[in-house]
């Protein structure tokens, strides 16, 4: 797709240098040179092979990959406490969770495994908030792995990249559990045996406030709606 | 040819590319400053306080900054994908790119926070497996050929300094 992007513009290029002198003769008036007596503006020509940056491949809304499981529909609101927890527009969101199974995208335990890379960052994702503080991810419902109660990591940083927290979210015990015991035929086929409640996790354990606990909606087959609100000092 | 060709071993190629300050060509001039800005960005998801400002000091005092490696390959992926599966450099001797590729994997040599100048990756990709069919001369003649009878593609190439044999296989 790349390539043909490329050649495509390349063509492009080169056709412009070869017939530029018939385009002139029928060109419309908003076309080609602009400007004004000998003021012409640069022309526009390709790089060369790879002319173009690229973003991150975190940055996406869409963070599945090739990741099975029930759909979640992930919205984070970003308050300041600097300002009443009001919206903190254009700060960067990070989330990354494991898959049903409980994996996390990452190379294998020696760090020295190498990967495939057309789906080597499933379930990882970056979002700049929106005006209302918001950011928004389609994603599926997180498994779980020995030691941890289900949770989504999440860093927020400044547009600059500097960070502001890194924290993470958590699920309400119930519909884990219920996701898990009751959800094998959409991937969730690790059981709850040796699951870990929020009250007994070293993460969560000291949220009794519940700052960290997420809202979610939904159904297995209908998909679930998380919220929630973190407040950073932007 | 058939029964010629499956009694070789079966090789594959790995080829690290190193790309630092000096990186020439926008490719890896492109992957060289992403890479660090994504680096600078996770370096923070593990420093907890701490004053260090280089990859090695916090590999040093943080072991799950290994996970590094990973994270920043992120902001290399992309490109590695306009490659199409074609590992770069490593030209037959007919001037083709030839080598494919499906696994890779970003290492990070040295990289510091607050000097750009250090920041030194590899990376590394795996070559599908080829059969090593014999040399010619100084030139390594390999096939992708696996069961087939009759004709088959091969490569005539030198090994380059940076391309090793990853794994071999009777």
């Amino acid at each position: 797709m790349e390539r043909k992007f490329f050649l495509k513009r390349s063509i492009t290029a080169l056709g412009v240098a070869f017939v530029a002198p018939l385009v002139n003769s029928c060109k419309k008036d908003n076309e080609g040179t602009t400007g004004s007596g000998s003021c012409a503006e640069a022309p526009a020509e390709t790089e060369g092979p790879y002319p173009t940056k690229n973003p991150s491949a975190y940055v996406r809304s869409d963070i599945r990959d090739d990741r099975a499981g029930a759909l979640m529909a992930a919205s984070i609101t970003i308050g300041n406490l600097n300002n009443n927890c009001a919206a903190l527009a254009g700060v960067i969101v990070d989330i990354w969770h494991c898959d049903a199974d409980g994996n996390y995208s990452e190379y294998g335990g020696s760090g020295t495994q190498s990967v495939n890379y057309q789906s080597v960052h499933f379930l990882r994702g970056r979002q700049v908030t929106d005006a209302n503080g918001q950011v928004a991810f389609t994603t599926i419902f997180p498994g779980w792995y020995t030691g941890r109660a289900t949770h989504i990591h999440v860093h927020i940083y400044t547009a600059s990249g500097t960070s502001l927290k890194v924290t993470q979210i958590a699920f309400p015990d119930d519909l884990c559990l219920q996701v898990n015991s009751t959800g094998a035929a959409y991937g969730y086929t690790k059981g709850i045996s040796g699951y870990i409640k929020n009250a007994s996790d070293n993460i969560f354990s000291d949220d009794a406030a519940g700052t960290q606990m997420a809202a979610i909606t939904g159904s297995l087959s209908g998909g679930y709606q998380l919220s929630i609100s973190l407040n950073v000092k932007g | 040819m058939g029964s010629f060709i499956q009694e070789k071993p079966v090789v594959r190629f790995c080829y690290r590319k190193i790309i630092e300050v000096q990186a020439a060509g926008h490719w890896e001039q492109a992957v060289w400053e992403d890479t660090y800005a994504e680096f600078r960005i996770q370096f923070q998801v593990f420093l907890a306080g701490q004053q260090v400002t280089s990859f090695s000091a916090l590999r040093r005092s943080t072991p799950a900054a290994e996970r590094l490696h990973f994270l920043v390959s992120g902001a290399a992926i992309n490109y590695v994908r306009r490659l199409e599966g074609i590992i770069p450099d490593i030209r037959d001797n007919a001037g083709q790119l030839f080598l494919s590729f499906h696994d890779f994997r970003l290492e990070i040599i040295e990289s510091d926070i607050q000097q750009q100048s250090k920041h030194k990756i590899a990376l590394l990709f795996y070559s599908i497996p080829m059969r090593w069919v014999g040399h010619v001369g100084e030139y390594m003649l390999i096939s992708c050929a696996d069961n087939i009878a009759g004709e088959v593609p091969a490569h005539l190439f030198s090994i380059p300094p940076t391309l090793n044999i990853h794994t071999i296989q009777s």
